[in-house]
């Protein structure tokens, strides 16, 4: 069975300088996005179908935006390849709490958005302008992908170690799908997490009794995706627990990539993870199928 | 003489398809930017050579994402109607008050960016991912041109009535080029202001200069553009005043448009003040050259 990737990037150039004149993270092998030609060779060997892709609207953290147009333009060229969500920034148009930003989510999903995200803008989960685009989203029956930041991450909703913004959040607009995401999200797996360790990939066995558990069986309406690497240490790092989360939260979770420019990462490890769980009977099949297809297929009808 | 526009914004379609669902400004005007090809119609009546594209990617008060990229994508195929400055957040890579922003700003400046803005990040000038802003643009002699914002505005940099901040930033930063713009910029050119018509266009006479007129006087890195209804209303509202702040400051005053839609705006009429100045002699023919050409390309020659 083909995977669909809940969380991808891309960007696209017209020729060969566009490409050249791109700007590159400051980093040491790091680059820039990878474009959709890039990512088919990777989607062919983690055996993924279809990306669901992600523009980025908002400035903090990044090194290049992604326009809702210029994702856009990409599905348009490449459909068989992506769906896409758009995204919104709260702070758009009066950058006020009573913005109707219900315009831009209904604009963008009748050109074919699923949903909204990845939002990354750094304000609080309970800031007036956020708990805006909560409202909207909620109305509009779009889906809201979102990482979490800490104080000192650059990016992402921010949250206080425990995540009780984000419960008031899912208490308050119970029908609106939140896709949880993010180091600072996934950390919580475990009761152990510190304001030390909640930006981290954390490995080694989880402490029973963390936030994410906890608010996945408290509230139907939050769901996550395991891309990335803090996805993928969050699942991996405990087998026995990851088999068994994956199993209690099948119709909530997703895979995905979160590839952010053409080259390896450890959680292509992913699939493995995910396929040797199934063959040694540690993964039920349903729960890999709803995983790696069948609950993207759901939430992007 | 052919005028250079210090300030214009433009978005393109590379396909019907995207011209058909371009997303436009709420409201039932359905405005966006305005398409190179409809800036050049405006630019024929106006009697403008060339503009530079502006651009912001700060998220406040924004309908629509411009990147980099596009405006990039923008000069490349319509090279001899535009410039172009670059935008950079200072919240961008690590949003701390020491990222490194010279290597975004020497990126696109190594791409023909002639300076930074429209900078419209709703942070304050003392906010220290801003200072760091005004640091890089300085290190790399970049001009930076910018909106001010005041509490109620959904964006520009936030400054409190008096232009106290960027006073301050302008005393740190004496070798930085500061182009100035917006209404709370403008509304203060004369003293009589108050918190309540910063952000509107305060009319009739001047009776005493005010903040800007001051910080012009005592820092020569400030420069203004005249652009939008908001520079156009500062320099006519009182005639005489207008051209006398024109005549005074003309080695630092740029002509601007800040065509935001195909629509004509107001502040077109700017031409004919200009123009009746050099006629009635209430402006010299120095300043009025200065202002509408060469001000703009001494700065994007250099």
């Amino acid at each position: 069975m083909k995977r669909i990737d809940m969380h991808i990037h891309s960007i696209m150039h017209y020729d060969e300088f566009e490409k050249k004149s791109d700007i590159q993270r400051p980093y040491p092998n790091t680059g820039t996005f990878a474009t959709p030609e890039e990512l088919k060779p990777i989607y062919e060997r983690l055996g993924i179908d279809k990306g669901v892709l992600l523009p980025i609207v908002s400035m903090e953290g990044q090194h290049r935006m992604m326009s809702n147009e210029e994702i856009y333009r990409i599905v348009c060229e490449y459909p068989d390849m992506f769906y896409w969500y758009c995204n919104v920034d709260p702070r758009w148009s009066s950058n006020t709490k009573d913005s109707d930003l219900g315009y831009f989510i209904e604009h963008y999903k009748k050109l074919g958005a699923k949903g909204i995200g990845e939002v990354t803008s750094k304000l609080a989960f309970n800031d007036p302008k956020m708990k805006n685009l909560f409202h909207h989203a909620q109305k509009m029956k779009m889906p809201l992908l979102f990482h979490i930041g800490a104080e000192q991450e650059p990016y992402g909703i921010f949250d206080e170690l425990g995540l009780p913004l984000l419960e008031r959040t899912l208490n308050d607009y119970p029908d609106l799908i939140f896709i949880g995401h993010s180091a600072s999200f996934w950390s919580h797996i475990s009761k152990d997490v510190t304001n030390e360790t909640r930006s981290s990939y954390n490995k080694g066995p989880v402490a029973e009794g963390g936030r994410i558990p906890e608010l996945m069986k408290k509230y139907p309406n939050l769901y996550a995706d395991i891309s990335a690497n803090s996805g993928y240490y969050a699942i991996t790092r405990d087998p026995d627990f990851g088999y068994a989360f994956l199993e209690e939260f099948q119709e909530r979770l997703f895979y995905g990539t979160d590839i952010c420019a053409p080259r390896e990462y450890v959680f292509y490890n992913m699939i493995n993870f995910l396929d040797d769980g199934y063959k040694h009977n540690r993964l039920s099949k349903s729960a890999y199928e709803k995983v790696n297809r069948l609950n993207a297929e759901k939430i992007l009808k | 003489m052919k005028k250079i526009d210090i300030h214009v914004h433009s978005r393109i379609y590379l396909t019907e398809e995207e011209e058909r669902s371009a997303i436009t400004r709420p409201g039932t005007e359905k405005l966006t930017y305005a398409t190179p090809e409809q800036i050049k119609e405006f630019y024929q009546e106006l009697g403008i050579e060339k503009g530079v594209l502006l651009l912001s990617e700060a998220p406040e008060g924004m309908h629509y994402t411009s990147t980099n990229q596009e405006v990039m994508r923008i000069v490349r195929k319509y090279p001899d109607l535009f410039y172009w400055f670059c935008s950079i957040d200072p919240r961008c890579e690590t949003n701390s008050n020491d990222t490194d922003l010279s290597y975004y700003i020497n990126h696109f400046k190594e791409n023909g960016a002639k300076g930074i803005g429209e900078i419209t990040i709703k942070l304050p000038f003392l906010d220290g991912r801003m200072q760091n802003l005004f640091k890089h643009a300085q290190i790399c002699d970049m001009p930076v041109l910018f909106h001010i914002g005041t509490d109620s505005s959904p964006y520009g940099i936030y400054d409190v009535l008096g232009l106290k901040q960027l006073e301050e930033t302008l005393k740190r930063y004496p070798k930085l080029i500061f182009i100035g713009h917006s209404q709370p910029f403008w509304a203060e050119i004369g003293a009589d202001i108050n918190e309540e018509d910063r952000n509107g266009y305060p009319s009739g006479p001047v009776t005493k200069a005010g903040r800007v007129v001051e910080l012009m006087r005592k820092y020569s890195n400030l420069h203004s553009d005249l652009s939008a209804n908001s520079g156009f209303n500062a320099v006519t509202r009182d005639p005489d005043f207008g051209y006398a702040f024109l005549e005074e400051f003309q080695d630092r005053i740029y002509y601007g448009t800040d065509i935001c839609s195909a629509r004509k705006e107001k502040s077109f009429k700017l031409v004919q003040f200009l123009d009746q100045g050099v006629e009635k002699s209430k402006l010299s023919k120095s300043a009025y050259d200065k202002i509408c050409r060469l001000n703009a390309i001494r700065l994007l020659e250099r």
